[in-house]
């Protein structure tokens, strides 16, 4: 059985190593640059030596500079985010839909092993090769973005997605998701689209759709309006903490940045326009005339970044328990 | 060696018709005997057909004395149905070639002939079971 | 003698529709078996529950005395199957199919497998894609016997082949049924085919099972009755008539006799299977086309003439 599911999977199982490796030699030849920049320019030392308070003034030209420097470098942080994606749409997919399109499911089930069997071995080797996959991806990725996240931390995206057995969590999720639909679908095409639509929403759901945000409830910090604009909030935050929303507090209570500074009325009549533009207000005065009292911050606080990062692996493995069960049940019952 | 065939649509079972042909063989003296007949396998590469239909038609053959199979080397003729002479069957069918002769002079075509002996044949037959 | 296979009332529904229906067998271990009945019959359905790849809706089915969905771990290596159409995998070359068979089965004989491939001229080295249909079926033949099953099922094996490849792969079959002794049930909507290598008929129509039995037994019990025209009720009372043909001046019938035929009114004439097997077909297609005429309605007279007036002008336009 060990042998059957290499035997089947065994070019997707090539490809999935030779794009780690390839990617693997671009992340150690670039970030062994990184680094050795890191040091040279300073900024290492600077950092280690200043508090998170001091990191914007005395810290912050080299900071920029060595942002500038390897800006485009960001764009690689999407590899992480795309390889469970990929790997759960074309390998788990069509793992079990293609038997059942190509009606080979009579042929392998007829061999001595059980259905139970045939899927348990398939699940264990398709799901733990992947989980492995994303281990040695994740470790890379740690490495590699080392400088960026001392320098904007790892708990706001798209760190937050590679810097934790988060990213371990996804692959295993879209796999088992993938192979739920297939056996679902039963075809591979749409299994495929299926899949996609799956990880779209349960993705959407925790990053913007509020859900991690609120594994804890995030601490919210409000100072009045009246220490004008440019102050800060009574507690020092650092580039490890993560900020979720900041603004004014509405009269409902809701932070907002609805900043009206038009002046005057915000409701023109397009027949009389009027005639003398009014003299515009300086913000903290638009605020005020607008009704708000109080600057408001609502974030998580660092030392919750482990405690999150388990929270929703462990929601990724409960729902990849969910689809493996759907998949179980449907194998044994269904045909075709 | 005697090479069988089979007719699926006479409604004769496929067991007889091997019986049938074996005979008819040793009728008209293509099988002598001590003559080897085909093994089982060589009967399945001749004409697709089940082994237990051949071992069924053997064993008749050889319930009826005709055939007598030897362990380890195959199925043997041991005794041959051409109970008249070959002379004797020169004899009839003399005979039969002057009846046939008189048959067309009669005004009877080909089809005629072959009704008539058929019918007289098949009534010989029924005289016989009855 | 035993039975391999065993159903009792056994039912199958697919949503509201039965795919098979109080069907009760008993086939005796070593019979090469046919299972034919026209299409939609249940006979996929039927192979597919003495498998255990379906289970029944009602009623059981039993292989070597146990359930083969229930007991798959006990039942399976001792079944092998061969679906319709023989599905394969096609990106694998027929090697790597027989290392699967040699890796998920415990009675693997790959000798026999790889002696019977170079048998048939068959590449090991070829990606069964690459195949004729008539090879992929063969491999798809030797990979079942190497199994080496005591009890061996295929759907319409012959379905997808040109002649040719129909009598190697029966010539295959038969030759591993000289070697083995084993039970084989095949299902075919031809009956031709099968005549000549199953002497065990079960006929599946309408998902019932309308005859089941020993061929020779069958042959032996069925005759066809020819006759003038006459009222078939006297024979009906002591044999049972399968099917009945008027013309003018004759009457046909096939019967299931239950001894003699002494009615002296009556030819009797052997029956081919084909004809036994029709027969039985054509007397459940009758009795179905009965059941929907009831139901529905007469179309009323008037509208026939109406409607071929009508067709004239349209082919003169």
């Amino acid at each position: 059985m060990i042998w059957l599911t290499w035997r089947q999977h065994r070019i997707e199982g090539l490809i999935t190593l030779g794009v780690l490796a390839v990617l693997g030699v671009f992340l150690l030849i670039t970030g062994l640059n990184m680094y050795h920049d890191f040091q040279q320019s300073g900024l290492s030392a600077c950092l280690a030596h200043y508090t998170d308070g001091a990191l914007r003034t005395v810290c912050g030209p080299l900071a920029n500079a060595f942002g500038a420097q390897f800006q485009s470098l960001i764009l690689v942080s999407a590899a992480p985010l795309l390889l469970p994606a990929l790997l759960g749409v074309l390998v788990g997919g069509p793992l079990v839909a293609r038997e059942y399109q190509q009606r080979t499911h009579l042929l392998v089930w007829m061999q001595s092993v059980t259905r139970s069997r045939w899927l348990t071995v398939k699940l264990a080797l398709v799901l733990g090769a992947g989980a492995v996959a994303a281990g040695a991806l994740l470790a890379l990725m740690i490495w590699w973005y080392g400088p960026f996240s001392q320098l904007n931390g790892r708990f706001s995206p798209p760190a937050y997605d590679f810097e934790g057995p988060v990213l371990v969590g996804v692959t295993v999720m879209a796999l088992a998701l993938g192979i739920a639909a297939g056996t679902v679908t039963r075809r591979t095409v749409p299994a495929i689209l299926l899949t996609f639509a799956l990880l779209l929403a349960v993705r959407y759901t925790v990053e913007l759709g509020g859900l991690r945000a609120n594994f804890e409830p995030p601490i919210v910090v409000t100072w009045p309006l009246a220490q004008g604009l440019g102050s800060g909030p009574p507690v020092t935050l650092s580039m490890q903490d993560w900020v979720i929303d900041g603004g004014f507090i509405d009269a409902q209570g809701h932070i907002t940045n609805d900043l009206n500074c038009s002046g005057g009325s915000s409701v023109s009549n397009a027949q009389t326009p009027p005639a003398i533009p009014p003299a515009p207000l300086n913000p903290l005065q638009c605020a005020q005339a607008q009704g708000y009292h109080s600057f408001a911050l609502n974030y998580q606080p660092a030392d919750r970044f482990w405690t999150f990062q388990w929270i929703e692996t462990s929601l990724y493995l409960a729902i990849s328990a969910l689809a493996v069960a759907v998949t179980a049940f449907l194998v044994r019952r269904r045909l075709s | 060696m005697i090479e069988f065939h089979l007719d699926t649509r006479s409604g004769v079972a496929p067991y007889l018709q091997i019986v049938q042909q074996v005979k008819q063989a040793l009728h008209l003296g293509r099988l002598e005997v001590g003559d080897q007949l085909p093994t089982v396998r060589e009967v399945i590469a001749q004409i697709t057909i089940n082994p237990n239909t051949v071992f069924k038609a053997y064993r008749e053959l050889e319930r009826e004395g005709l055939v007598t199979s030897r362990q380890g080397q195959g199925t043997f003729v041991q005794r041959t149905l051409a109970s008249t002479s070959l002379a004797s069957q020169a004899a009839l069918r003399q005979s039969l070639l002057q009846w046939l002769q008189s048959a067309y002079e009669a005004g009877l075509d080909g089809e005629s002939v072959l009704a008539l002996l058929l019918s007289t044949f098949q009534e010989t037959q029924k005289e016989e079971t009855a | 003698m035993s039975t391999v296979l065993e159903t009792t009332g056994l039912s199958k529904r697919y949503g509201r529709t039965w795919a098979l229906q109080d069907c009760t067998l008993a086939l005796p271990s070593g019979r090469v078996a046919a299972l034919v009945g026209p299409n939609g019959a249940g006979k996929t359905t039927l192979l597919l529950l003495c498998v255990g790849l379906l289970d029944p809706t009602a009623g059981s089915v039993q292989v070597f005395g146990r359930s083969p969905h229930q007991q798959a771990a006990e039942t399976l290596p001792r079944l092998s199957f061969v679906a319709q159409d023989h599905p394969l995998y096609k990106d694998f070359t027929v090697s790597d199919l027989l290392t699967l068979g040699r890796r998920l089965n415990p009675r693997w004989d790959d000798a026999l497998a790889r002696a019977r491939m170079q048998h048939l001229g068959i590449p090991l080295t070829r990606p069964t894609g690459k195949l004729s249909g008539g090879q992929q079926a063969q491999v798809a033949l030797v990979l079942a016997l190497a199994k080496r099953p005591d009890l061996l099922l295929l759907d319409e094996p012959l379905a997808s082949l040109d002649p040719l490849a129909r009598r190697d792969f029966l010539r295959t079959l038969m030759d591993a049924q000289l070697e083995t002794g084993q039970t084989v049930l095949l299902s075919s909507h031809i009956i031709g085919d099968l005549e000549r290598v199953c002497d065990y008929l079960i006929i599946l129509s309408a998902a019932h099972v309308q005859l089941a039995g020993d061929i020779n037994e069958i042959a032996r019990t069925h005759k066809r009755l020819v006759g003038p025209r006459q009222d078939v009720a006297a024979i009906a009372r002591v044999h049972t008539i399968i099917e009945t043909s008027h013309t003018a001046r004759q009457t046909t019938l096939l019967v299931r006799t239950s001894g003699p035929i002494v009615d002296t009114s009556w030819e009797v004439q052997e029956a081919s299977l084909e004809d036994i097997v029709l027969a039985y077909l054509t007397q459940q297609a009758a009795e179905a086309t009965k059941a929907t005429e009831r139901m529905q309605a007469p179309l009323p007279a008037a509208q026939e003439p109406q409607g071929l007036e009508q067709e004239i002008e349209e082919v003169e336009l």
